[in-house]
């Protein structure tokens, strides 16, 4: 019986075509094998290929959302400026003084409008303590001359809601970067770009210290001086040049009218001994005031 | 990954063992085409290298068993049997083995296995429960049970051990 078992499991053969077509399909799958190794590295570079470019593309859109292209200079005595993306929407928030980064880190304005960032800035708690009467804001916007008017429209609005004291003012984007190597936000350079035009020695570091409602009121002395009395707004000049030192005291003298000025290279300790004049017979007040709260701020600061 | 030569060599060397596993597992020439490929399939990517012919050979077997039955298994090819395998033999061979070979197919899977693997290709009883996983003495008692039914298959005529 082992026989017929053996013998009948002989008779079943593999015939050449089965031998051949496996062959074939061996042969096939063998190349296909040693290929594969190229092919898949090629696969494994597409997909990195594209995986990068995925990347690429979303950090350059994730950018160009997150690109500054305007800016809006909230300035009062606390300077903050906001960068808005093309969406007018904040995107970054710097503050330029101490005061400043009080208000600031207890807000977040990051992604909000900036019409609706202003209001929030300008009406928290910590930004109440700085709006007294004679204290002013002043709104700067400085954007691509396309963007501009739009801006502006936006935060004259605003400025408008916010009534009296509030001000707006457009700077040159340019601006931008000379204002931010001083240390200043550029609303605050602007004032003082003004400033210097009547008082060619008034330095940026002075304007630090001051607020933008004392850096004003000396450009509106200036204008309305200049208007009023021509000589009179050279005699500071004289008046600093003779006694930079001295000049703190001779703040009394400015009842007599005669153009003294009052000095504060004593009080915010930087030394730099100028002095600001008034040159008008009766600005006793505006020549004062400044130094007073000057003096304040310098002690403040130290 | 063997290498070319060698695969072809394995192919002329073993297809008829695999066919003849083939053939009494599957049904029909389709199913063991697909088989038989794929078990030298197996052959080409296998990768450690086998110790002697002998080795080999019952790598190949157990591979071929295992294959056959996976295709089994799947779900979309459980149909009766049919013998349509036996057709497929030559015309004066089928007259003088149908016999045996319809009984062998007629058994279950498990006794089919060691009585191909010990009739056939002479394997002893430890030799098998390596090939098919299972123990010596299973293996013994699968034997003679498939002895019994092939014997009462085929008329009882001298079965020997």
């Amino acid at each position: 019986m082992t026989n017929r078992v053996q013998d009948a499991f002989s008779s079943i053969t593999a015939d050449t075509e089965l031998k051949e077509s496996t062959k074939r399909y061996l042969n096939k799958k063998y190349q296909e094998n040693i290929c594969p190794r190229r092919r898949k590295g090629l696969r494994l570079t597409v997909s990195f290929a594209c995986a990068v470019l995925l990347f690429v593309m979303g950090a350059a859109g994730y950018s160009w959302v997150q690109m500054p292209v305007s800016y809006v200079s909230i300035d009062v005595n606390p300077s903050i400026e906001l960068a808005l993306n093309r969406f007018d929407r904040v995107v970054a928030v710097t503050a330029y003084n101490p005061e400043g980064e009080e208000i600031v880190n207890g807000l977040s304005l990051k992604g909000k409008k900036y019409t609706e960032a202003i209001h929030e800035v300008v009406e928290c708690d910590g930004m109440r303590a700085y709006l007294s009467g004679s204290s002013e804001v002043v709104l700067t916007v400085a954007a691509e001359e396309s963007r501009e008017p739009q801006l502006d429209r936006g935060v004259r609005r605003c400025a408008g809601h916010m009534g009296q004291g509030c001000h707006n003012a457009c700077a040159d984007i340019s601006v931008i970067s000379q204002a931010h190597e001083c240390g200043l936000s550029f609303g605050k350079y602007n004032a003082y770009l003004k400033l210097l035009e009547y008082d060619s020695s008034i330095t940026a570091e002075d304007c630090k210290d001051m607020s933008m409602a004392q850096i004003r009121e000396l450009i509106r002395e200036y204008e309305s001086g200049s208007q009023s009395d021509g000589e009179s707004t050279a005699i500071p000049e004289n008046s600093r040049d003779g006694n930079e030192g001295s000049a703190g005291k001779d703040g009394n003298g400015n009842d007599s009218g005669n153009g003294s000025g009052c000095g504060n290279g004593n009080g915010n300790g930087n030394g730099n001994g100028s002095g600001y004049g008034n040159g008008n017979g009766n600005g006793n007040y505006g020549g004062t005031s400044p130094c007073k709260r000057r003096h304040h701020h310098g002690n403040d600061h130290d | 990954m063997q290498s070319e030569a060698q695969i072809n060599h394995a192919v002329e060397e073993y297809a008829d063992m695999v066919k003849r596993v083939c053939f009494y597992h599957l049904k029909n020439e389709a199913d063991t085409e697909d088989v038989f490929q794929n078990v030298f399939l197996k052959y080409m990517l296998h990768d450690e290298p086998f110790s002697s012919r002998e080795h080999e050979k019952s790598w190949l077997l157990r591979v071929a068993i295992n294959a056959c039955k996976d295709y089994l298994k799947s779900f979309f090819r459980r149909s009766v049997v049919s013998l349509e395998v036996l057709d497929e033999i030559e015309d004066e061979e089928r007259e003088s083995h149908r016999e045996v070979l319809e009984a062998v197919l007629s058994l279950p899977v498990k006794y089919k296995d060691v009585i191909y693997l010990h009739y056939y290709e002479g394997y002893t009883a430890a030799e098998i429960g390596k090939i098919i996983g299972k123990k010596e003495n299973t293996v013994y008692s699968l034997l003679f049970r498939g002895r019994e039914m092939l014997k009462e298959r085929l008329g009882g005529e001298g079965f020997d051990e």
